[in-house]
């Protein structure tokens, strides 16, 4: 069964087309990945799926046409991890995980002990108990992601989107907070949809790979089939080596051809 | 069993947090009883602590009336001190409780009550009053004329608000207050000089002024300002889940145009009400929502109910030193605010080491 369905589905702001016809299935507990070159509508795609971007055609979660459904009932199928979240300094973790619960409370009620407890997993689940009553401010750029994605974890939606949330960290955190997604839609049965900029990454992680260059869909598949040196040189402009190693795919930048001089021939 | 405790460490935070913000309250609603008896005490008229208090509760059903007050002292305290006492405290924490709804619905730290234009409005409305009627007629019209003022100028801003797409954003509504109030003030401005003789009483009420406080002038405000804290008293939680900003607000299945509506809304009406019936009093919607912040803490869930009797001492206090400094003239309310409040931030502000 498909988790999500895009069909035919066009994003249109003011003048410009960011998307034009984009078609993708995501089936239930895979992980796949959004790879482009900046402004290619990664992050648009994301939003449309969320229901945060208004689109012609049809994306369905779980067989419910997103535009049908209530807010409330979107945030409790779909939880989205942006790029740059908005993390208010003197928040705790606490009260920023319990952010998450927001979809399950009425409108004029406030949190119940079973949020509370829904929280407590959470931030168990990302190793940051300890930093609960600790101000988002004072927490590193690893932590704060961790915190961020027990926040979606809270929200308890069965689809993950990732908005390239990994690209400022370094790269042990990088992999860190990667492994942990992984972990979670292991265990928990997640079907997560990342944007991602690094495509070794992308290559090792996701089940398949969804190429967007320009708006448009240009290939769509298994790692090894959407990742050839050619097509990353057409799209992306950049000269790579492709390897390959018990886990998928590596993918090296390497010197582009015209620029590239074999050290003995240089004056 | 290291989970358990970490499990029954968190059940514990929000009874922890609840009982940090009763504290809060408890000492909120100590300063409000503390300013309002310091208002009924002090004044030209001596009036004793003691029979002060007997008749005050002589009000309520089955207490008998014991207190050895004059026809003349029970009329001072009555008619002149308590009306004067409760319209300063009602006018206050609707400033404050406006002033932090504002900068919640609208993310922005600098927001205060008067943000869409309202006092701008209401000044308007009241110079209109006050150079086209009759000395006789111009009280009574001047606070119909405020508030008529004040809720066109936010109507106006709250229109013009919508960017190229349609959409109102944050910004976009707070550049249209900005249009709408310097638009105001320049008409404003315009009719105040073509009618020069009325300059004073102009000048007057932009001061802010509770110098003619009756009961009428609480009734009136009563029901506007009771909806609209219950109001935003009520979106308290959603005005935290704001502060992530609409497009993350929005994830979490909020609408967040809504909300920014409904509390600015609220907020507006209360506002009007109050400057209709005070005139133009600065600073406290600003300073005291930020005193809280810095002290006591971030969440709307702390800082709305204090703001209520915290914005409420404040002012009472500032009333109190207005009309005693300077006595039997009287500082206009809006100078005292000011000259206190300002370095009273300033130095809280120094000493916080809380992120804003």
């Amino acid at each position: 069964m498909n988790a999500i369905e895009v069909r035919d589905v066009s994003v249109r702001i003011l003048d410009a087309t960011i998307l034009q016809d984009i078609s993708l299935d995501v089936p239930a507990g895979e992980w796949v990945g959004l790879i482009g070159p900046n402004g290619a509508g990664k992050t648009t795609l994301l939003r449309a799926i969320a229901g945060l971007a208004p689109y012609q055609g049809t994306i369905r979660l779980d067989e419910n046409d997103v535009a049908r459904l209530s807010a409330k009932q979107r945030a409790r199928m779909v939880a989205i991890v942006p790029q740059r979240p908005v993390l208010p300094p003197p928040m705790t973790v606490f009260e920023y995980v319990l952010l998450g619960r927001t979809p399950y409370i009425r409108y004029f009620d406030t949190e119940q002990r079973h949020d509370i407890d829904v929280v407590g997993r959470a931030l168990d689940r990302l190793d940051v108990s300890a930093f609960a009553d600790r101000v988002l401010d004072s927490l590193s750029g690893g932590e704060q992601q961790r915190v961020v994605l027990a926040r979606a974890l809270a929200q308890e939606a069965p689809i993950l989107l990732l908005d390239e949330g990994t690209s400022a960290l370094d790269i042990g955190s990088q992999q860190q907070v990667l492994e942990l997604v992984e972990t979670l839609r292991l265990t928990d049965g997640f079907t997560v949809v990342s944007a991602m900029h690094d495509l070794t990454l992308a290559g090792q992680f996701a089940h398949s790979l969804a190429l967007i260059s320009h708006g448009r869909l240009i290939a769509e598949g298994e790692p090894a089939d959407v990742l050839t040196e050619e097509t990353i040189l057409t799209h992306y402009g950049a000269a790579v080596r492709i390897t390959h190693d018990d886990y998928g795919i590596i993918v090296a930048p390497v010197r582009a051809a015209g620029a590239r001089r074999p050290r003995e021939l240089q004056p | 069993m290291a989970t358990i405790s970490a499990a029954e460490r968190l059940q514990a935070i929000p009874a922890r947090r609840a009982r940090k913000r009763a504290g809060w309250l408890a000492i909120g609603v100590a300063c409000l009883g503390g300013a309002a008896a310091l208002g009924l005490f002090v004044g030209p008229v001596h009036l004793a602590p003691v029979e002060v208090f007997k008749k005050l509760i002589s009000v309520l059903p089955f207490v008998r009336d014991t207190s050895h007050l004059s026809a003349q002292q029970e009329a001072i305290l009555l008619q002149l001190r308590l009306p004067r006492v409760v319209l300063a405290g009602l006018v206050g924490a609707t400033l404050s409780f406006s002033g932090a709804a504002y900068q919640g619905a609208f993310r922005n730290p600098l927001a205060d009550p008067y943000l869409l234009g309202a006092a701008a409005g209401a000044g308007l409305g009241a110079t209109i009053a006050i150079v086209y009627t009759h000395a006789g007629t111009s009280s009574n019209l001047m606070p119909v004329a405020a508030f008529a003022g004040a809720l066109v100028a936010v109507s106006l801003a709250y229109a013009l608000g919508r960017a190229g797409r349609g959409q109102r954003t944050a910004t976009s509504l707070v550049l249209a207050g900005i249009a709408v109030m310097s638009f105001f003030t320049a008409l404003q401005t315009y009719m105040q000089q073509r009618k020069s003789d009325t300059l004073r009483e102009v000048y007057g009420w932009i001061l802010g002024r509770l110098t003619t406080a009756g009961w009428h002038d609480v009734l009136l405000i009563l029901p506007y300002v009771t909806v609209g804290a219950a109001v935003i008293l009520a979106h308290r939680r959603l005005l935290d889940v704001l502060t992530l900003g609409d497009e993350e607000a929005d994830a979490l299945g909020v609408n967040t145009r809504r909300v920014r509506l409904i509390v600015v809304i609220a907020a507006s009406l209360s506002t009007a009400a109050a400057v209709a019936v005070s005139g133009l009093i600065g600073f406290v919607g600003i300073i005291v929502p930020h005193i809280i912040r810095l002290i006591a803490g971030t969440s709307y869930r702390v800082i709305l109910p204090l703001c209520i009797t915290f914005g409420a001492a404040f002012l009472i206090l500032a009333d109190l030193l207005g009309r005693t400094m300077l006595a039997p003239a009287e500082l206009p309310i809006g100078v005292v605010t000011a000259f206190f409040g300002a370095p009273f931030f300033a130095i809280v502000l120094r000493n916080s080491r809380k992120m804003l």
